[in-house]
């Protein structure tokens, strides 16, 4: 039987962000119904993201915000 | 997708969470690189909270120069307790040291005004509440960013810089010339270093 194909890191990250080709998508949401490997790299990919958007992206937001408001 | 990428993604979540006193225990055992990489990381922290309790300029260097003192000073004797944060002894450490200085001055404007001045001397105690540690969070955040360039290639810096500006990847990938499928791995290279210099910066706090 030819070996299941997981998925990486970026390719996870395209398919939360809805970048993966039809196919590649649907075979994706497939995989990971029964792939807890690759349920939980998509869990850390969903945190990097909540770091990125929740975290430096307010964070430089807010910064630039008070140094507008200070000019 | 290798077990190594998963080890690593999630090793560099686990190492973010986890704090490792490595930088404290070389600061404190007077490592002099590793005082200078202190001195360059956290100067502007201590700024940032002089210039909120509405230190001037000048008070404000003062004030650094005291507070970097007193803790290399003073650091020899520190013993790194991992259940106890450092970063709450630190920033006591800065509010003693703006206490010291915003009581000078009011002894200072005490000899010399005419006008009844207020007795009151600011509170040395001031507990550390929630907000420092949202302060220290948005602190790390920015100061991690800021270190990144240097430590990551060009067109990884460029994917991460456009990112933080809100543009879509698709946006990002043609703006600079590469595939959509390389922009997220370009992506994934940027984050990974950003939680690596995160996990360092919050080593021992």
């Amino acid at each position: 039987m030819a070996e299941q194909k997981h998925f990486t890191y970026a390719e996870l990250d395209a398919f939360l962000h809805g970048d993966l080709p039809v196919l590649k998508r649907l075979r994706c949401q497939l995989h990971l119904h029964g792939c807890p490997q690759c349920q939980g790299l998509l869990q850390h990919v969903e945190e990097d993201n909540r770091l990125l958007e929740d975290g430096l992206m307010r964070s430089l937001d807010a910064y630039k915000k008070e140094n507008d408001a200070k000019t | 997708m290798s077990d190594n990428e998963t080890r690593d993604s999630g090793h560099a979540q686990e190492s973010y969470k986890n704090t490792h006193p490595s930088l404290i225990n070389a600061v404190t055992q007077g490592h002099e690189p590793s005082q200078d990489r202190f001195y360059r990381i956290y100067k502007p922290l201590i700024r940032v909270r002089g210039a909120k309790k509405g230190l001037s300029p000048d008070e404000i260097e003062t004030l650094v120069q005291n507070v970097m003192d007193s803790f290399f000073r003073g650091a020899k004797n520190f013993k790194y307790d991992p259940t106890k944060r450092f970063k709450h002894y630190f920033y006591r450490v800065i509010n003693n040291h703006i206490c010291n200085i915003l009581r000078e001055k009011m002894e200072k404007n005490k000899r010399f005004s005419a006008e009844p001045v207020d007795d009151k001397h600011p509170d040395d105690r001031e507990p550390l509440d929630g907000t420092i540690e949202e302060e220290w969070t948005q602190y790390l955040y920015q100061t991690a960013f800021n270190e990144i360039k240097g430590r990551v290639p060009s067109v990884t810096y460029q994917v991460f810089l456009l990112l933080l500006q809100h543009l879509p990847p698709k946006e990002i990938a043609e703006k600079l010339g590469i595939a959509l499928s390389s922009f997220y791995n370009h992506k994934k290279a940027a984050m990974n270093e950003y939680k690596k210099i995160l996990s360092e910066l919050q080593e021992g706090f």
